[in-house]
């Protein structure tokens, strides 16, 4: 009985994590977190335990299957979407951003599918698993960073110049890369270190920052910018292989498992290590892997609270369900079961709120809605953060937005959480914090 | 082989050495990012540094408003022709050329071609993903342009110029009468030097200690050997060669299932490393780890990628 009344639940949180993927900025977490304050009091009283751990279930599936119309359609992503926004945004401007939305999802529900069946036999290898690598995490974390930054390509033009001037120009969006990695770095270790300078709800103090990085730039840019998208198709179809979309779906599964298990590295980031091993190429399969890796992701990371012999707690879902209840000892495959009834559900709504987002974008235009974006995420941000989050948030965007003027990948804005809190896992942190008179 | 193939590399010879492992559980990462970046750090040094600096004779800079095939096929044409008669190298540059944000004319140039021939096509604008786009505002067009003697080529004859920067070439007269075609001959060489690798791991072994020697040197030198698989290969003994030689041929350095099965199984040594580390006696064996988590659904994954349709 209980167990039958987790799937309408996880199809209820599905339907209210969908709509919010469509609201630029607002992210899953940060929901979790406000609701992390109001829930004890108000909803918990008589409602079974696992009711709620599948709603939360279906709200990261229902909200990563549907962040990829602002990212993609308002050039608004979180840091998970950021990855599908350059491909997205080559489709937007032929009159078919849902196509590149249908890929995300078709990607995401497909990583869900092989996360299903990964979770037959992953209660088994992920304790021997995470043991062996827990004390190794933090250099992981810091091969990573390295390699983020070391595999910038130079894309600078140089014809006709002497091979100084060559040197700089073709390597100054490397350059720009790892100025946004430090800068955002050094904001980072701010938020963290000094967390009285936000009011936020209790582990959102970057949530300001996240928005200025990732969710701003784009929004500006495309009010400002000359250059309009056409019209856009609502139906959406796709044109991928089945070897795009098996090459998509498998690495980008990879890759979101591996953001899972990792502490601090994202969906996207995965997703992106997963498809340079696996040497994607194209779009088609690139927005498939990012789909798949971001779903994966976050389901991942909630399942790892629900593994018997495991309970790590991995990402604002499970630290919000932590701090309400320890995890039922059977919950696992029931909590698997809601993951896939909410991508079931999800994939019935997403072509509703698709529709409903792009009749608005024809109608209004796109710099309409991106304003009406921006004004919300101001709200957004004053309303959970106060006057101080709005202090933080220009100055996030402006990091944010030199990858977009001067070259450079978004992704190196990352660095806001990558770096100090891989320096704190190697335990220099403080002393870096010290170092930056912040301690 | 790709950065992330090579990183992985370096990483996986750092977690061999006891001492790292023991560093990184102890909260010390450096010999594992060590690994890491020295296992890139040839193709970092050639595509971000050296590539810039190389001195070019000729540019060739296509007009993005009228792609022009029988330009570039007269330009190379005309190198050879200069390298030929002034008994000199000529380095050429062609540049890749953008119509508009995001797209770039794609030219296929094939060199030398049947008949002793230059052979470039024009086949039109694709995206930064390589995909071709949707609008052509060019027809498909192609020149040809006659060779003034016969050549070679240390790589495969015919190349695609299309996104972010072009290919550049030396062309090198040889003593018998013909030129000698270098692609890209700023690329594997110095940099990919096995005694290089050995002054590098020297000079890491006295700054940080014999295994940061050890695992930098290792690291770069498996670059440079894993590079020698494919097709261009390197110049694995300089300074006392002055050429590259030629590559063993048994993988493209894009090949998926070179660089994943690689990536994978590097990525598998290295958990056995941890474990056997952390507790030795419950750690899996290498063997049928390998056989179970690594060969078998790598052979798997390329059966099914072999039945699909493109």
């Amino acid at each position: 009985m209980i167990f039958a009344g987790a799937l309408p639940a996880a199809a209820l949180g599905a339907i209210a994590g969908g709509i919010a993927g469509c609201i630029p900025a607002l992210h899953i977490f940060n929901l979790l977190a406000v609701a992390a304050v109001l829930a004890p009091a108000a909803v918990l009283p008589g409602i079974p335990s696992l009711w709620l751990d599948a709603a939360v279930a279906g709200m990261i599936a229902g909200w990563s299957l549907t962040n990829s119309l602002p990212a993609i359609l308002l050039a608004s992503p979180d840091e998970s979407a950021m990855f599908a926004t350059p491909p997205g945004h080559r489709y937007l401007m032929e009159g078919r951003g849902c196509d590149a939305v249908l890929l995300t999802a078709i990607g995401g529900a497909g990583g869900m599918g092989v996360l299903a069946l990964a979770s037959v036999f992953a209660p088994r290898l992920l304790p021997p698993i995470h043991s062996v690598l827990s004390p190794h995490y933090h250099w992981i974390l810091w091969c990573v960073i390295a390699f983020l930054l070391l595999s910038e390509w130079p894309q600078g033009r140089t014809a006709a110049q002497p091979p100084a001037e060559r040197l700089l120009s073709g390597n100054r969006n490397v350059l720009m890369g790892l100025l946004t990695f430090l800068l955002s770095g050094l904001l980072g270790f701010i938020l963290l270190y000094r967390p009285n300078l936000v009011h936020a709800p209790p582990g959102q103090t970057l949530m300001p920052a996240f928005a200025g990085l990732f969710a701003l730039p784009g929004l500006l840019m495309t009010l400002v910018s000359r250059v309009r998208p056409p019209p856009q198709t609502a139906e959406a179809r796709h044109e991928a292989s089945p070897r795009d979309l098996l090459h998509g779906i498998v690495s980008g599964t990879f890759g979101g498992m591996f953001a899972a298990l990792i502490p601090v590295v994202s969906g996207g980031v995965g997703g992106l290590l997963a498809g340079h091993a696996a040497t994607l190429r194209g779009d088609r399969a690139f927005l498939v892997s990012q789909g798949a890796s971001k779903t994966v992701y976050y389901a991942g990371a909630l399942l790892l609270w629900f593994s018997p012999d495991l309970n790590v707690a991995r990402g604002g879902a499970a630290a919000f369900l932590r701090g309400l209840h320890n995890p039922p000892a059977d919950a696992f495959p029931a909590i698997v079961a809601a993951l896939l009834v909410a991508t079931a559900t999800t994939l019935w709504l997403l072509p509703w709120l698709g529709r409903a987002l792009v009749h608005a974008m024809n109608r209004a235009g796109q710099a309409a809605l991106s304003g009406m974006a921006l004004a919300l995420v101001v709200l957004i941000v004053a309303s959970a953060c106060g006057l101080a989050g709005l202090l933080i948030l220009p100055v996030a965007t402006a990091i944010g937005m030199i990858p977009l003027l001067f070259g450079g990948r978004r992704m190196n804005a990352l660095g806001v959480i990558l770096l100090p809190l891989a320096c704190n896992m190697s335990g220099i942190g403080p002393a870096i914090a010290g170092m930056l008179g912040i301690a | 082989m790709k950065g992330i193939t090579h990183f992985t590399v370096g990483v996986t010879l750092a977690s061999c050495l006891p001492q790292a492992v023991q560093a990184g559980s102890d909260g010390n990462p450096l010999l594992f990012i060590l690994g890491g970046i020295f296992g890139l750090l040839p193709d970092t040094l050639d595509f971000k540094i050296l590539r810039f600096l190389h001195r070019h004779d000729v540019e060739i800079v296509p007009d993005p408003s009228r792609p022009d095939p029988a330009l570039i096929a007269e330009a190379l044409a005309g190198s050879i022709r200069r390298a030929r008669i002034t008994g000199r190298p000529v380095r050429v540059k062609l540049h890749s050329s953008a119509p508009g944000a995001g797209l770039w004319h794609r030219f296929r140039v094939t060199l030398p071609a049947a008949g002793n021939r230059v052979a470039v096509g024009y086949e039109g604008v694709v995206n930064t993903s390589q995909e071709m786009a949707r609008h052509a505002p060019h027809p498909r067009a192609a020149a040809e342009a006659d060779l003034p003697c016969a050549v070679t080529t240390d790589y495969t004859a015919t190349t695609t110029v299309d996104i972010l920067d072009g290919p550049s070439y030396a062309m090198e007269p040889l003593g018998d009468g013909r030129v000698a075609i270098r692609f890209i001959p700023w690329h594997r060489h110095w940099t990919h030097g096995l005694p290089v690798a050995a002054v590098i791991g020297g000079a890491l072994g006295w700054w940080l200690g014999p295994a940061a020697g050890l695992i930098g040197g290792g690291a770069y030198a498996l670059h440079a050997l894993a590079d020698q698989c494919g097709h261009m290969g390197s110049n694995l003994f300089f300074p006392f060669t002055r050429r590259r030689s030629p590559g063993l041929q048994w993988v493209r350095s894009g090949s998926t299932l070179a660089n994943l099965g690689v990536v994978w199984i590097a990525c598998l040594v290295i958990y056995w490393n941890l474990a056997r580390a952390g507790q030795a006696d419950r750690a899996p064996g290498l063997p049928g780890l390998l056989v179970l988590f690594g060969f078998l659904p790598l052979a798997a994954a390329a059966w099914c990628r072999r039945r699909l349709p493109r």
